[in-house]
């Protein structure tokens, strides 16, 4: 029974944060955005549960608007590289060329660090989420074009595939009638495992200012404002770092899960 | 009987240096059941996968393989070629059925699948089709064994499933490659007879690989005994079994158990009869 609870701890405490987190968007008394010169840098009380930033905005209300953007844009990030990733993957399975062209691709893309990247498209595009999500699709999606194409390639060896070109399946149609929904499993497992290193990254990238821009309430760029103030208002950089670490983590259990 | 669906003359396989299949030479006839056998490792599977135009392309092929009085040599055939005589016109059922079939569709759905790719149907009629299929396999239920994966039926049935799955194609030729290995007694057994029954209602010749002599025995027409990549005796069975030209073939045919021969012949005449 204990052990029960323990495999679905994260699930549930996940649907409880994420749950808090509509009650807060839907109940909260304050603007997210609202500059309020009088209460700047309050400590936590019971007006503000998390305390004020710098320029006199909640805490908690910045915290709960942020959510939005520094989990469900990860999500979107990762959709996206894996899709990618998903289908150059399949793509070199079609042949032997094709497969050293895409290996060569994948391996040339593999080696380009994503914070270069990101510096790169902020200073193209100005920095903000559309060269986050570049930086981050970039150098991602080859992991899951990686894993995909060397399970397709194990795949393709089943004698299973071979039934299915006698039963006079061929080409695309085998790709994603039997070979897509075999190598699929793995890549589930791999988004579930990497959300959690995305929220990092992306969170790193804004605190670095490369990432979402005030006064976008993104958890890494309110820590980086709360980083000017850290002596003598700790709690500004401290709570948005603390909720950082809680859902990385409680990402990283349930991909073990998953697994 | 005597005209060939399938004629293989001097069959020569080299890997690098190494000859696998020396100089083989064998016709199958229509309606015959024809049985290569030998032990393993003389170059029976390869020699099947030479038929289907299977083999790695590092190996070396030569010779000439004719179906069904068609000119054309299926050695110098292009992958498209083979395409549409693959499954079409020579049926193929491996070693592990587990294995051939795919693990996440439905038995059902595998063979809606293989019907919609032969020909235009609609779906209430090919599963129709597929029922009376499953019928035909022996298989008293067809509805719960169409609903079935492929992991929750046991061994024997996933062989005889894959014989109907690849005679839903109605191929003129089938090539079983040790199609018993791993089953037990009583499988076996439902798995021969269901061969020899669609052998004798779509009028098909069957190339069976094996080193079971206990089978051979008891469905051959014409036996192939190989040896170290070489037939060294092609003969009816009956002049295998009391009249062998090669002492190897003997010491073969001495292996086997007695009591089980008469046994099984007996009771696969039965069938044939019927």
């Amino acid at each position: 029974m204990v052990r029960r609870i323990a495999c679905f701890f994260p699930i549930i405490c996940l649907g409880f944060l994420v749950f808090t987190i509509i009650m807060g968007i839907l109940f909260t008394p304050y603007d997210p955005y609202e500059v309020n010169t009088q209460e700047e840098l309050t400590p936590p009380s019971s007006e503000h549960w998390f305390g004020t930033d710098h320029l006199g905005r909640d805490v908690l209300t910045r915290i709960v608007f942020g959510a939005s953007y520094t989990l469900l844009f990860p999500a979107i990030v990762l959709l996206l590289s894996s899709l990618l990733g998903v289908v150059i993957g399949l793509i070199s399975t079609i042949g032997r060329k094709v497969d050293l062209l895409t290996t060569a691709i994948m391996d040339s893309f593999s080696s380009i660090p994503s914070f270069l990247v990101a510096i790169i498209f902020a200073g193209l595009l100005g920095p903000g989420m559309v060269s986050t999500l570049f930086a981050i699709l970039v150098s991602w999606w080859v992991h899951y074009a990686r894993i995909v194409r060397n399970t397709s390639m194990i795949i393709r060896n089943q004698p299973f595939i071979l039934s299915a070109q006698l039963s006079g399946t061929f080409g695309v149609k085998l790709i994603r009638k039997h070979i897509f929904p075999n190598a699929l499993p793995i890549v589930r497992e791999l988004i579930f495992l990497d959300m959690g290193t995305i929220i990092l990254m992306i969170s790193s990238l804004s605190f670095l200012g490369l990432g979402a821009q005030p006064p976008i309430p993104d958890w890494g760029g309110m820590i980086l404002d709360g980083k000017s103030y850290i002596q003598i208002a700790p709690w500004v950089a401290l709570i948005p770092s603390v909720f950082i670490t809680i859902f990385v983590m409680l990402f990283y259990f349930m991909g073990r899960r998953v697994q | 009987m005597d005209e060939a669906i399938l004629d293989v003359d001097h069959l020569s396989i080299r890997l690098d240096d190494q000859l696998i299949v020396n100089n083989l030479s064998f016709h199958i006839c229509r309606n015959e059941f024809f049985c290569l056998v030998g032990e393993t490792g003389c170059g029976k599977t390869i020699t099947s996968r030479a038929i289907m135009g299977l083999l790695e392309r590092k190996m070396d092929v030569h010779g000439t393989i004719l179906l069904d009085n068609d000119s054309n040599n299926l050695i110098e055939l292009t992958e498209k070629e083979w395409r549409k005589i693959r499954g079409k016109k020579i049926g193929f059922i491996y070693q592990q059925p587990s294995l051939a079939l795919h693990p996440m569709l439905t038995i059902g759905n595998q063979m809606l699948g293989i019907l919609k790719n032969e020909k235009v149907i609609k779906r209430k009629e090919a599963r129709e089709e597929v029922h009376q299929q499953l019928l035909e396999m022996n298989f008293s239920n067809p509805e719960v064994i169409a609903s079935a994966y492929p992991w929750q039926l046991s061994g024997g049935m996933n062989q005889r499933i894959m014989i109907g799955m690849s005679l839903l194609r109605k191929p003129r030729l089938l090539i079983a490659d040790e199609p018993t290995t791993g089953l037990d007694t009583i499988n076996q057994q439902i798995v021969i007879r269901q061969l020899i029954k669609f052998q004798e209602k779509y009028k098909m010749s069957i190339l069976l690989i094996t080193h079971d002599l206990r089978l051979v025995n008891q469905i051959a027409d014409t036996v192939a005994v190989m040896k170290n990549g070489e037939i060294i005796e092609v003969a009816p069975l009956s002049t295998i079994k009391n009249n062998p030209q090669q002492y190897y073939t003997k010491k073969l045919w001495n292996m086997m158990p007695d009591a089980w021969n008469i046994m099984m012949r007996e009771e696969s005449y039965a069938i044939r009869s019927k």
